[in-house]
């Protein structure tokens, strides 16, 4: 792909090189190249090759989920009515989606703009999660065309799912409106973006609100079965605090993980901004997984304490509950420990990759594998319940790799026409977030900016001039 | 500036916080569910097995079978060597028979849906798919269920079974008490009638409980002094009888007598909470994290909508 | 076969009993035909006489309706016997439905302290003969005493009506 953007243009901006013809859509959509351009990218990519024998295997499989029922694709169990579907798939892509409410209250509710630059990929990760955490659950409904049912048609409010219903609902919808300021920008909408901005403290608020409860809410599903999850995964009091709490560092952790495999796999994709500012920003987000993993620590042991369950830790379950707390929070606290102080980005993201393997670790526990702890088998999923779940990622992997590339959310998109002679300094490479650069003249907050937020990212080095701009790309 | 910056700030937060009150609320926590105290519907029926009586003959099980529409068996119910295994209810199977070896020879123990008071299917079904009749039956309705399962996660009896096979309309399957059948026409259900030994005793659940204590204290020493599913999560409309302790039945002892919704409550009762409370938390603390820094226009608003200049 | 020979030596011996005291046991039926399941089970012929002479003590299984002391500790604090009950037969005490509404509505509330535990007809022959064969040995399987009639057999799925054995289950779990 680098080898055809040098050849051709990249798209970040309306304009093509030449500063007075449009992109049209379909050309933005083709990444700037000629389809023949587009096709060859395609076929040359190794990635590709895998996806397309996991499509081949995986698609008619999920057809076939739909014409012969469930029990075509699962073990079709009483005892374990939960497979990998929910299990990783619902809950365990929810609490890595947290990044959406995480990185939007940071940004706009606590006002680190220095977060910009990855603000939104965490977006567009918590977008893309739940959306597929919902597509994964349609999946595994029996009667999936009725999943508006409990909007509309019959209502049992007291049930915590309701709450989950409705709440991932309104999510996906404030979710959407955060993404479409990037995507409005992307298609030339101003008028979109601007109406978005207006109401995103608003939106970002209602985000925190409705993540913490159905973050909370999922964990609290297992309230309604006390006896059936082993003790050491469940508490009674603190279930839902279980959940929400680990999926901050690993929405977190996600995002980390999601910005080295962009920076690696995408890198023409990425601007300078970008590019320079990931490592100093993966020590931020590290920051904030370390106390997340730590609070999540203490609040376990807290809860073992509350119902006194130190005698199980000496079972073969409380084995695989150290096992897991080992790995999944031990070894992430203490790389990040390491490599926090040291600035070593590359340590960092070890340790998010293997915080993101913990917490799906932890919700594959609760839901299945620890799940009727009593009942004398375990439930091990059928082979096609398992490639249906790869398959369904890996759309989700192509989904997410079609936006990456084409929306400004690894680069910021130009609004002003680029040209060669510049006569001014270029300031829209700042963060497209503030929803500015739309005025060429430099505005008194422009200028402020440039000496007043000492840890905002946009120094003048990178406010961008000529120089970057035929560098880089 | 700052005041029209304040005011929209807020206006923007109530809008959020409208859209997920709105969203959200919809009728939580309006119930008051006061903790096992429900002792079910004045009238609500019930049925007392004595597992001392039961001697495996599955009349019960084709009794349902027949009154309930279901499949045919892979084997006829006069066959013995099912309880070789322990089975559990399926799509097929409202009720089963197991048999359990103990040291005064084998016991034969009926499961199907105990019927509880307050229970945790009804609880956990967000489309409410399940009603509590005044009968005393929990009965099911599949036009309204999606299918989530969570009522099988739910029961701690591991009762409710589901329709798998089914592409197009999968439903739960389980033990409605005959209730569209017989018992709202006050009739026993089917199991209860075809019972040569009366295992099964039909009756008010009141009534029942009387009955069972009675029959505990007219036979000293014969049974164990506990009617089970009296007080487990709430009470249950079928209760049990037994010589053999329970546990040694395949019974689970550690249920307690809470219903199950009195483990959700804690959660759901912090849910209004946290709608209210944090619009003002987190507004709060932008004003205080983002005050003198020049954040207050950064959403786009007022200024630099005015200062835009139309494109080219 | 195996009937007929018991049935004439019980008859034999119900005349000779006839002629000993006690002298009530003349009009004591010897043969009692039941046919409460007679849907599904054909009817059971039951050695009335055979029993008697069996177990001597009719309140082993009448309780204390023939005015003799009733056989149970528990009863016999009232029951001292002396007193003949109105009539010795099972169906004139057990009813056939014990589970109707009429008499599901009226437990506990008929006045009376005892008797409420009282199992249905079905149930006490059941619980009486079954229990007293497990312990003195006797018929204890349904088709012991009672064969199987093609409607029990449908019922059941026994017999003509059994599934196809080479069906396959039809999924897992």
């Amino acid at each position: 792909m680098r080898a055809f953007v040098k050849m051709g243009q990249l798209v970040d901006s309306h304009y093509k090189k030449d500063g007075r013809k449009r992109w049209t859509l379909v050309e933005k959509l083709f990444l700037g190249l000629t389809p023949q351009q587009y096709i060859m990218q395609a076929l040359l990519n190794p990635v590709n090759w895998v996806l397309a024998i996991i499509f081949a295997v995986g698609l008619p499989m999920i057809a076939g989920r739909f014409f012969f029922g469930l029990n075509w694709v699962t073990h079709s169990s009483n005892d374990y009515p939960w497979g990998l579907f929910l299990g990783f798939g619902l809950f365990g892509m929810v609490p890595l989606s947290s990044s959406g409410f995480q990185l939007g209250t940071a940004c706009e509710i606590f006002g680190r703009h220095d977060l910009e630059p990855i603000e939104r990929v965490g977006l567009l990760n918590g977008l893309l999660g739940y959306l597929f955490a919902v597509i994964y659950l349609m999946v595994d409904l029996g009667q999936p065309w009725r999943l508006p049912y409990p909007m509309a048609v019959a209502f049992g409010p007291a049930a915590v799912l309701f709450l989950v219903a409705w709440h991932v609902a309104t999510y996906l919808s404030v979710q959407v409106a955060e993404v479409s300021t990037s995507f409005f920008e992307w298609i030339g909408w101003p008028v979109g973006k601007q109406g978005v901005r207006k109401i995103t403290l608003g939106l970002t608020v209602a985000g925190i609100i409705l993540s913490t409860l159905h973050q909370g809410a999922l964990g609290a599903l297992f309230t309604y079965a006390p006896g059936k999850v082993h003790p050491l995964w469940y508490s009674a009091s603190f279930q839902w605090l279980h959940f929400f709490v680990s999926s901050l560092p690993g929405g977190l952790c996600m995002v980390i993980a999601v910005s080295t495999i962009a920076r690696k796999t995408m890198d023409w994709r990425c601007d300078d901004r970008f590019k320079s500012s990931l490592d100093k920003l993966t020590i931020t987000l590290a920051k904030g997984a370390t106390m997340g993993l730590a609070t999540y620590l203490t609040i376990k042991l807290i809860g073992i304490a509350h119902d006194n369950e130190w005698s199980y830790l000496a079972t073969g379950w409380g084995a695989w509950f150290i096992l897991e707390m080992g790995i999944g929070v031990l070894l992430p606290l203490a790389l990040f420990s390491w490599a926090i102080p040291r600035n070593s980005a590359t340590i960092a993201r070890l340790g998010a990759f293997i915080t993101v393997l913990g917490v799906v670790l932890n919700r594959l526990n609760t839901s299945m594998i620890c799940f009727n702890w009593k009942l004398p088998y375990r439930e091990i999923p059928h082979w096609r319940e398992l490639i249906i779940s790869i398959t369904i990622f890996a759309i989700y992997v192509v989904v997410y790799r079609f936006i990456l590339y084409r929306l400004p959310i690894l680069y910021a998109w130009k609004e002003e026409p680029a040209s060669e002679a510049v006569t001014e300094p270029v300031r829209d490479l700042r963060s497209p977030a503030y929803g500015e650069a739309l005025s060429p003249l430099p505005s008194y907050r422009e200028m402020g900016n440039e000496t007043v937020t000492a840890n905002s990212y946009s120094t003048a080095a990178d406010l961008g001039s000529d120089e970057s701009m035929r560098r880089g790309l | 500036m700052s005041g029209i910056t304040r005011r929209k700030f807020l206006c923007a937060t109530v809008i959020g916080g409208a859209m997920t009150t709105l969203g959200s609320m919809c009728g939580k926590g309006g119930k008051a569910w006061a903790a096992g105290s429900f002792e079910g519907y004045p009238e609500g029926m019930g049925v007392l097995v004595d597992l001392t009586r039961c001697i495996g003959c599955r009349t019960c099980e084709a009794a349902c079978n027949r009154e309930q529409n279901l499949a045919e068996p892979d084997l006829p119910f006069t066959d013995q060597s099912v309880f070789e295994t322990t089975r559990r209810t399926d799509e097929d199977h409202y009720t089963v028979v197991n048999r359990y070896a103990t040291q005064q020879g084998p016991v034969y123990r009926k499961i199907q849906c105990n019927h509880c008071n307050e229970p945790a299917c009804l609880t956990s079904c967000f489309v409410n798919a399940y009603t509590k009749t005044k009968e005393g039956a929990v009965v099911y309705n599949g036009k309204v269920c999606v299918g989530c399962r969570t009522c099988m996660v739910a029961c701690p009896f591991n009762i409710p079974a589901y329709s798998y096979s089914s592409a197009i309309n999968p439903l739960i399957k389980k033990c409605i008490f005959c209730h569209e059948t017989r018992l709202k026409n006050g009739r026993p259900p089917a199991c209860v009638e075809a019972c040569p030994q009366e295992v099964l005793t039909f009756g008010h659940r009141k009534d029942l409980i009387k009955l069972g204590h009675e029959r505990i204290r007219n036979n000293p020493g014969k049974y164990v002094d506990h009617i089970y599913g009296e007080k487990e999560v709430g009470g249950t409309g079928w209760m049990y009888l037994s010589a053999t302790p329970f546990d040694q039945l395949g019974f689970d002892t550690t249920l307690g007598n809470e219903p199950i919704i009195s483990n959700v409550k804690d959660f759901l009762s912090t849910v209004p909470m946290v709608l209210a409370i944090w619009p003002a938390l987190f507004s709060g603390i932008h004003l205080l994290a983002t005050k003198g820094k020049d954040h207050d226009g950064d959403h786009g608003e007022d200024e630099h909508i005015e200062k835009e200049e139309p494109r080219p | 076969m195996y009937t007929i020979t018991i049935t004439l030596c019980g008859l034999m011996l119900t005349i000779m009993a006839g002629i000993t005291p006690p002298a009530w046991g003349e009009d004591l039926p010897d043969r009692i035909r039941i046919e409460l399941l007679q849907d599904l089970y054909s009817p059971v012929t039951f050695e009335h006489a055979r029993h008697i002479v069996r177990e001597k003590d009719c309140a082993v299984c009448h309780h204390h309706t023939n005015g003799a002391p009733a056989a149970s500790e528990r009863c016999i604090r009232c029951h001292r016997g002396g007193h003949e009950g109105k009539s010795m037969a099972c169906r004139d005490c057990h009813e056939k439905e014990p589970f109707s509404s009429a008499v599901v509505n009226q437990k506990f509330k008929n006045g009376q302290q005892f008797h409420q535990d009282k199992p249905g007809l079905k149930a006490s022959y059941h619980l009486s003969c079954i229990g007293c064969h497990k312990k003195q040995g006797g018929p204890q399987s349904c088709t012991g005493c009672h064969g199987l009639t093609d409607k029990g057999e449908a019922f059941y799925r026994s017999g003509k009506h059994a599934p196809d054995p080479g069906k396959a289950a039809k999924h897992g779990h």
